[in-house]
């Protein structure tokens, strides 16, 4: 479960990228934050990951506020970042390995994850070799199985699906619709509208750091009748 | 021609921008240079004394002409080591390799643009050399003005044929050797070769300074005969050239300049087969893509405590990254070397000096609060040198996000990135300790008394330049030689740890009783370690948000 409540961030004392946003997402939910370029997305999820400080507000990560109790509520999630390049000059199996012992995954665990996923995405090969010898989307996978490791209750993914081959992106997007089966709570930020209106039980469309829509992508529909989703994205978000 | 000046003229200011990038000019990148052009000087009087000399017994010999051929011989051995790092550097595995490759230029263009960077470069070694010989020989000779016009010409083009030589070198092994073509690898082996470079030339320099004139002059004839011999054949042009600089033979000038001419079409030709097949493969590392077998896979996905994971981890991406492994590591080994290597130089068969040695009395008081002191010194030195900690946050870069959302407490982390500092500090001090104290034969009790006054003040070092490297990190960067070598953070601890460690010394003679003195060391380091562990402790918080 997470818990956004009245959260603020100005940037530089400029830029205010995340306005007075509030967002509640149950267990058991994949959510998509949609929004266009400099919307806030990003800022969003960094500061639901304790990467960036709120000015003002509250997140609580399965009760625990980020804030508060910063370890405890980093242990309630796995996070993927929009930039792959991570730890470049570790080999596959090292970062992965390295993750585990972080997460403090038990050896047989990890082992089972290890060998289910890699095979999953194709990386069996790999993992003998450095992350700087991967590609973009292989880079985007370890990290991925990086967060698999660990089993976390929570996913905060950003931008996770660009840049993938169809067959990874369709093993992701599988493994998020068991995990949620499963009660843990999902959430990732996407620009491809399809992949929001087949996988998510819920949308979160966001615009100049405020949200402007929360709710299933039926309702959206029914409340703009007769037009694509593109036009009614386009729509919500011209109107802010 | 159109595209190769568009070419040259882009490549230059790229390169000449990433020697002083950022806009904001600090003063230490404004002081940098003159801080060179000092360094130099000593070296630039040493040849010039050294000319003198030899100038002196070759006149009247009417062998003039030796001094010049050797200055050429040297220039172009220079050149030719210089190249074979700035040759695959400038043509392979620059960052502009890859626009260049994609635009629709031909490989002779690219290559002769590249070339023609490459000679720029090389004329700080044809100044190095070449100044302070051809001022002792003007004012020796005394030679006629077109011998200033020849000598001109002459040194504009010296470097052309020892970089195409290693140019031609570099080409064939790329394309012969396609492991070749990996920006880790070459990093590695020109970093780790430029060091064995450096080691050797200190140790040689110490003894060449003892060499008296008469021997240096028979070996300046043998050794122009044996050089030029072997460079005669391999740099056919240095012979006219030097013709043309003694009898002032315009003839041969243009002989040699032929000569070049000849070099640069063959080089153009080799490029235009060779170039684009072999640029067009390069690597960042290399990668096997294997299956891990089972026992491999088993050892390498065990269980270990989080801290220790981290500070691996550290030590790994360090040993990796040649660029870290060289300025961050490659000082425990260097420093050893280059020290003792000039007090066994120095000391050599003086047998005063090893008599004076010997007669220490190691085991007076006096005697080890001095011992001490130095160990102090080492400790200092040592972990301010390696860097590792007072850049272990600007190394993160980007991925400092990294730090931020694991479940890891930030002082965890720090200490982490301490102990992998530590590490290095601790191998360096005893690479320090134990060959100084086994040749000076310091008793193993005092050298272990000194060594602990090391790791005290290598503690107090390492967080202290985490603490630096935590408030004022440097994360911005687009290359990782910049997250060391542009680190003011760097400066700001390496000259208070070796100022203090300089100011230990007189301070022992201001305690009545040398005794007091050690007690007093000890106690004064441990209490700023705990000092410094609290304070790294209480800032990590606040730093991090300010991340
Ligand atoms: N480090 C920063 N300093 C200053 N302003 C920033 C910084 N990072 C983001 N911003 C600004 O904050 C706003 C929100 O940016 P954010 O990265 O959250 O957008 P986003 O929704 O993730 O966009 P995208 O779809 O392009 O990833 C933008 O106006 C951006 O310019
Ligand atoms: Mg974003």
């Amino acid at each position: 479960m997470i818990e956004i409540t009245a959260v603020s961030k100005t940037y530089s004392g400029k830029v205010k990228a995340v306005n007075n946003l509030t967002l509640t997402i149950q267990p058991g939910e994949i959510i998509g934050f949609i929004g266009p370029n400099g919307a806030g997305k990003t800022t969003t999820i960094k500061m639901m990951t304790g990467i960036l400080k709120p000015d003002t507000g509250v997140i609580k990560l399965n009760g625990i506020d980020i804030q508060a109790q910063p370890l405890e509520a980093k242990r309630q999630f796995g996070y993927v970042s929009d930039n792959p390049d991570l730890f470049l000059r570790l080999k596959g199996i090292e970062y992965l390995n390295f993750m585990a012992d972080i997460y403090e995954v038990p050896v047989s665990e990890r082992r089972e994850r290890i060998d289910r996923y890699a095979a999953m995405f194709e990386m069996t090969t790999a993992l003998s070799d450095k992350i700087l010898s991967y590609s973009h989307g292989m880079r985007q996978k370890i990290i991925l199985m990086g967060v698999l490791i660990h089993d976390p209750s929570i996913w905060i993914l950003d931008e996770p699906l660009t840049g993938l081959d169809p067959q990874s992106a369709y093993s992701l997007k599988e493994t998020m619709k068991l995990q949620a089966d499963l009660g843990k709570t999902v959430f990732f930020s996407t620009h491809v509208l399809e992949v929001a209106e087949k996988l998510c039980t819920k949308v979160a469309i966001i615009n100049k750091g405020q949200i402007l829509y929360y709710g299933t992508l039926e309702e959206l529909k029914k409340n703009h009748a007769g037009k694509s989703l593109e036009d009614i994205f386009l729509e919500v978000t011209s109107h802010a | 021609m159109r595209s190769f000046w568009a070419l040259f003229v882009v490549t230059l200011k790229n390169t000449l921008s990433l020697v002083d990038s950022g806009k904001k000019k600090s003063i230490w990148t404004r002081l940098l240079p003159a801080f060179l052009v000092v360094a130099f000087i000593p070296t630039l009087f040493s040849f010039y004394m050294m000319a003198q000399e030899a100038l002196k017994l070759l006149i009247p010999l009417q062998q003039s002409g030796v001094i010049l051929g050797l200055m050429l011989t040297a220039m172009s051995l220079m050149i030719f080591f210089l190249a074979i790092f700035l040759i695959p550097a400038v043509f392979y595995f620059s960052k502009d390799v890859e626009v260049l490759l994609a635009l629709p230029l031909k490989a002779h263009t690219i290559v002769a643009a590249k070339l023609a960077v490459s000679m720029i470069y090389e004329y700080v070694s044809v100044l190095l050399i070449g100044l302070p010989i051809l001022a002792a020989y003007v004012v020796n000779v005394q030679p006629e003005p077109l011998f200033y016009v020849i000598t001109l010409v002459v040194l504009i083009f010296a470097p052309l044929i020892p970089l195409i030589l290693a140019g031609l070198i570099v080409m064939v092994v790329m394309a012969l050797f396609p492991k070749a073509r990996n920006r880790d690898l070459f990093n590695y082996l020109s970093g780790f070769v430029a060091l064995a470079f450096a080691i050797g030339i200190n140790l040689s320099v110490n003894s060449i300074v003892q060499i008296d004139a008469q021997s240096m002059i028979t070996m300046l004839i043998q050794g122009n005969d044996s050089l030029t011999g072997i460079f005669g054949y391999m740099i056919p042009s240095i012979p006219f050239a030097i013709n043309a600089m003694v009898h002032l033979k315009v003839l041969d000038l243009v002989i040699s300049l032929a000569i070049a001419l000849g070099f640069i079409v063959i080089f153009l030709v080799v490029s235009d087969v060779v170039y684009f097949m072999t640029a067009v493969g390069v690597n960042e590392t290399g990668a096997s893509r294997k299956k891990l077998k089972a026992k491999a896979y088993t050892k390498m996905t065990l269980r270990s405590n989080p801290m220790l994971t981290y500070t691996f981890k550290e030590l790994k991406l360090m040993i990796r990254t040649p660029i870290y492994l060289l300025n961050n590591i490659s000082t425990v080994v260097l420093m050893p070397v280059i020290l003792l290597g000039s007090i066994m130089t120095g000391v050599g068969s003086d047998d005063e000096a090893i008599t004076a040695i010997k007669s220490i009395p190691w085991n007076d008081p006096n005697v080890l609060a001095y011992v001490l002191a130095a160990g102090a010194a080492i400790g200092l030195f040592m972990s301010s040198l390696n860097l590792i900690t007072v850049t272990a946050i600007s190394r993160e870069g980007t991925n400092v996000y990294f730090m931020k959302f694991i479940p890891m407490s930030y002082f965890k982390q720090i200490q982490a990135k301490v102990f992998s500092g530590l590490i290095i500090s601790f191998l360096g001090i005893v690479f320090m300790l134990i060959p100084f104290g086994i040749i000076l034969g310091i008793p193993p009790l005092s050298l272990f008394l000194s060594f602990i006054a090391a790791l005290l003040s290598g503690v107090l070092i390492n967080y202290i330049g985490i603490i630096v490297d935590m408030i004022h990190p440097k994360l911005v960067w687009e290359q990782e030689a910049a997250a060391v070598k542009q680190n003011l953070n760097a400066a700001f601890t390496m000259l208070p740890a070796m100022g203090l460690g300089v100011a230990l010394f007189f301070t022992i003679g201001l305690f009545p009783q040398p005794m007091w003195f050690a007690f007093t060391l000890y106690l004064i380091l441990f209490v700023l370690d705990v000092g410094a562990i609290y304070l790294a402790k209480k800032t990590c918080k606040k730093a991090f948000d300010q991340i």
